[in-house]
């Protein structure tokens, strides 16, 4: 289990309260809420992006509230995708062993598999603005993997999708935890998203986690 | 043995983590001690402040609040004219360049400005200088940016409001009074401001119309500063005019907005508004078209004598641009560096420069006299001027629009020297030499801060003002535009050289 201690943050009128919030270290767990509910800021908090003084978060036996957060590891895709717009699909994807000075001989292996596995062949040598919404959300997708990451955040991943590749990119989820057996936290108020993927479900109302029944 | 050396090992890690992040804060907080180290050269060579003698000062006080108020006001009456003229024209496709051309007298050194407006005045009448000059030339400065400013607010605020306005059938009058209460009210209070503390902190203006009165603040500190008995008098002026632009700022900017208003429709017609584009358009006849002719035939010859002065001048002009866009290229690629140090990227966003005449008298009494000194303290003193409103009004948003982008190149663990490379300098460079471009081309028409600075005919402009000020108008016009070409040179250069950084990153 990945156990959350002290997750307390105020700014203005708005408050998260959680003194303690464990989750499976396995599979797809669910964290929905109304808009304005402090999802994101959540996830921002466990990434390190937001301070949190007192913040505990036990997985696999460390605390990674402890540890810079470059050093979480943690694989992420946020809802705008944050991919670099003047960078190809490929350098995109590449940038990640850059940033943790891996060279591209030790990893080359894995770069192929994932982008045989995430179906991104033919869109490497575009650039963002080239690419649809799919191969877009993917490219992340595949940048998240490329370090292998010990936790995947995906935080309202298909919101700019059409109804048919939303589909196809909930069935690519659930084959990536499968394959690569990372937990996955993702954070969705689309209720379809909870419905098909989630093992596990969490409910943000009034700065509180409440679990909810699969 | 083991457990000691894994202990060092994440000792080392924590050291390299904690110099990495120290050095890359480093650059920007070289840029705050720039910014700061004219009132620190100034303050150590005083030992007392002094509070000025007589009626003089109040006088003085009064009468730049009433010019540059006055200015003000004129300007942006004369801009929300001039923007409903401009905001019917907005749809067609030539509109950016008549943006451009209401943009001029705004950009264009206010050397030149002068100098067309005198040019046309005198065919008609002596020109009056003093007072009145110095209001007129103040609004023609302003008015064009003021007006393409309310366009572009208009446009982006009240488009969508006034279509829907229209549908309710509300009334022009009471659409418009209601955008003004909800909408506008902030962004003109800002452009008050601006147009303001520009007006009242100006030197050029005052120097090239005013004669030798006193109708502004800034001109009264540069007498003071102009005598070192004065200094300490002088200093204390400094204090209470950035005290008193400061204080200003604060009451404008810390008063909310008023509450909502509602809308009682009735019916909307819109006016034929064209014929008020007029008003900036003759703003920028009487601001360069003056330019546009001579009267004396004899004028190029008049200047052959002058050619070795002037070529010499116009090198040093060069030199003089070049070296201020460098050093803000420079200054953009520190803050760049220190992207995480968001201290002091606040600092420099709400740092009010100096005024020209404290900074070329800050940097005069630095102990170093040698040509070549003079002319780095020339050049950093500019780019010190210039750079805190180029970073305010691009580099800061330049950075900013990044900021999610370097976010997560960060928590993937990017260093800030790879996020540097591969995030902001590919993404911003266009940006940054853009600047480098605006600076270099404000600098090569700047003449107040090089009077301070230098004896002489030591730049264009100063030669310009040298013939403009022994009533040799028509040859000030011909050197104008060799001063005008020598901008463009470097603005051009600039253009080009992101031209080719672009082609680099995007091959």
């Amino acid at each position: 289990m990945s156990l959350i201690k002290n997750l307390f943050y105020k700014i203005g009128h708005f408050e998260l309260s959680i003194p303690e919030w464990s989750f499976p270290d396995q599979g797809i767990t669910a964290l929905t809420g109304a808009s304005g509910s402090g999802k994101t800021t959540i996830l921002k908090i466990l990434c390190g992006l937001i301070p949190c003084p007192d913040l505990i978060w036990e997985f696999q036996g460390q605390n990674l509230a402890d540890l810079p957060p470059p050093d979480r590891k943690l694989g992420l895709c946020f809802q705008d995708l944050c991919l670099f717009p003047h960078l190809s699909a490929k350098e995109n994807i590449l940038f990640a062993l850059k940033a943790r000075g891996i060279s591209f001989k030790e990893k080359k292996k894995d770069f192929e598999e994932i982008i045989d596995f995430l179906g991104l062949e033919r869109s490497l040598d575009l650039f963002v603005e080239d690419l649809s919404g799919g191969e877009k959300q993917r490219t992340a997708l595949a940048r998240a993997l490329m370090t292998c990451p010990q936790f995947l955040f995906l935080d309202e991943p298909f919101s700019y999708l059409d109804q048919k590749a939303k589909e196809k990119a909930r069935q690519l989820t659930v084959e990536i935890v499968k394959k690569y057996n990372i937990p996955l936290l993702l954070i969705s108020h689309d209720q379809e998203d909870i419905k098909d993927l989630a093992d596990e479900k969490f409910y943000l109302s009034q700065g509180q986690i409440h679990q909810q029944k699969c | 043995m083991e457990k000691k050396f894994i202990l060092s090992l994440t000792l080392l890690k924590e050291i390299k983590k904690n110099f990495e992040k120290h050095i890359f804060s480093l650059p920007a907080y070289i840029i705050c001690a720039l910014l700061l180290s004219p009132f620190l050269f100034f303050c150590f060579r005083l030992k007392s402040l002094a509070w000025p003698q007589g009626q003089e000062f109040i006088s003085v006080f009064f009468i730049t609040v009433f010019q540059a108020g006055i200015s003000t006001a004129l300007s942006l009456i004369l801009a929300v004219l001039g923007s409903r003229g401009l905001l019917s024209l907005a749809n067609k496709k030539y509109y950016f360049v008549i943006e451009g051309i209401v943009l001029l007298p705004s950009f264009i050194p206010p050397l030149l400005l002068v100098l067309s407006l005198v040019q046309i005045v005198e065919k008609i009448m002596p020109f009056p200088f003093g007072l009145p000059a110095l209001i007129v030339v103040q609004i023609l400065t302003y008015t064009g940016l003021c007006s393409v400013a309310f366009t572009r607010i208009f446009l982006k605020e009240a488009s969508v409001l006034s279509e829907w306005a229209y549908l309710h059938g509300s009334s022009v009058w009471l659409f418009l009074k209601t955008l003004l209460k909800t909408v506008l009210l902030k962004d003109i209070k800002t452009l008050f401001i601006l147009v303001f503390a520009s007006s009242f902190t100006s030197l050029s203006l005052p120097l090239l119309t005013a004669g030798s009165s006193f109708f502004s603040l800034e001109f009264f500190i540069y007498d003071n500063l102009k005598n070192p008995s004065l200094w300490p008098q002088a200093l204390s002026l400094i204090l209470f005019q950035s005290g008193f632009i400061f204080l200003i700022c604060l009451w404008a900017f810390s008063r909310s907005s008023p509450a909502d208003f509602r809308f009682s429709y009735k019916k909307i017609y819109l006016l034929p508004q064209a014929l008020l584009s007029f008003i900036p358009l003759a703003i920028v006849f009487f601001s360069v078209g003056g330019l546009l002719f001579i009267s004396d035939g004899k004028a190029f010859a008049n200047l052959l004598p002058f050619r070795s002065l002037i070529l010499s001048s116009s090198f040093n002009s060069l030199i003089l641009s070049m070296g201020t866009g460098f050093l803000t290229l420079l200054a953009l690629i520190f803050m760049s560096l220190s992207f995480q140090n968001v201290w002091a990227r606040k600092f420099i966003v709400s740092f009010m420069p100096p005024g020209v005449s404290f900074m070329g008298f800050a940097l005069l009494v630095v102990p170093f006299y040698g040509k070549i000194f003079v002319l780095m303290k020339w050049v950093v003193g500019l780019s010190l001027l210039l750079f805190p409103w180029i970073y305010r009004f691009q580099g800061e948003r330049a950075l900013e629009k990044l900021s999610s982008q370097v976010e997560m190149a960060r928590l993937m663990g990017a260093s800030w020297g790879l996020v540097f490379r591969k995030v902001i300098w590919p993404q911003n460079c266009s940006v940054f030499f853009l600047c480098a471009g605006i600076s270099s081309f404000w600098a090569c028409g700047d003449f107040a801060y090089s009077l301070i600075v230098s004896s002489g005919h030591w730049n264009l402009s100063l030669v310009v003002y040298d013939f403009f000020s022994s009533y040799r108008l028509d040859e000030a016009i011909l050197l104008s535009w060799l001063l005008l070409f020598l901008s463009f040179f470097v603005f051009l250069f600039w253009l080009r050289v992101s031209f080719v950084f672009n082609k680099k990153f995007i091959l």
